[in-house]
């Protein structure tokens, strides 16, 4: 966000620069920033900002992937999710957009409520064909209420 | 003669020179760089850059992209 457009000799300005983070995957992040103006001496300035986006819930994978099994056949995806130790959030439920394919969360023994194995089950009953859908899953977390998971894959003959 | 014109354009370059010059503006950032550290997903980063026009003429903001 720009404050002016035109800035009088010897006035000053300012670009604020926002970064939402929430689908942003977690580690380094560097943004550049380029600014064009009619200085011509600097007539392209580069801003940059730096910062480590780090994740309150990290997953096992991002994309669930069925491979091409005969319909008929029932067919099952796990991904880990962990809840980072230091955060004090819950992992509270997962459903799925695909009438395809059932999810539930189980919570892996021995972690406290902090590990939850996602189970993701493509149905015997599916049609021939590629499917899709998300997964979104709820959490406790004020900063990130929810998360998607995709999930495709294609259903063969038998 | 032939210096005289010589010494005729140099001046008038010169002098359209030091006219362009007056006009130009100057962009300075103090800090072109921030290093936010770390942050949790889902929060929403907001820092500002602010700048100063230290030329005579007047700066103007043509575009703004990002990466």
């Amino acid at each position: 966000m720009l404050s002016a457009k035109k800035i009088a000799a010897g006035k000053t300005g300012q670009i604020e620069v926002r970064i939402v983070t929430k689908d942003l995957p977690g580690g380094p992040l560097n943004k550049l920033i380029s600014i064009s103006t009619n200085d011509s001496r600097n007539a392209i300035v580069t801003l940059s900002i730096k910062a480590v986006i780090e994740s309150e819930i990290e997953m096992s994978a991002s994309t669930v992937y069925f491979d091409n099994v005969p319909a008929g056949k029932e067919d099952r995806r796990e991904v880990i999710l962990t809840v980072l130790a230091a955060k004090p959030i819950r992992i509270l439920s997962a459903a799925s957009t695909d009438p395809k394919v059932s999810v539930r969360l189980e919570p892996v023994s021995g972690y406290n409520d902090k590990k939850f194995r996602l189970v993701v089950v493509r149905k015997a009953n599916i049609k021939p064909g590629y499917h899709f859908g998300q997964i979104t899953v709820k959490t406790s977390s004020r900063l990130l209420p929810e998360f998607t998971i995709f999930e495709r894959g294609t259903a063969t003959a038998h | 003669m032939k210096f005289r014109l010589v010494l005729f354009v140099l001046f008038l370059a010169a002098y359209a020179d030091a006219v362009g010059q007056s006009n130009t503006p100057s962009i300075y950032f103090e800090n072109t760089s921030i290093d936010v550290g770390t942050v949790t997903q889902g929060e929403t980063i907001s820092r500002v850059f602010p700048f100063i026009n230290k030329g005579p003429g007047i700066l103007e903001i043509l575009d703004i992209g990002h990466t």
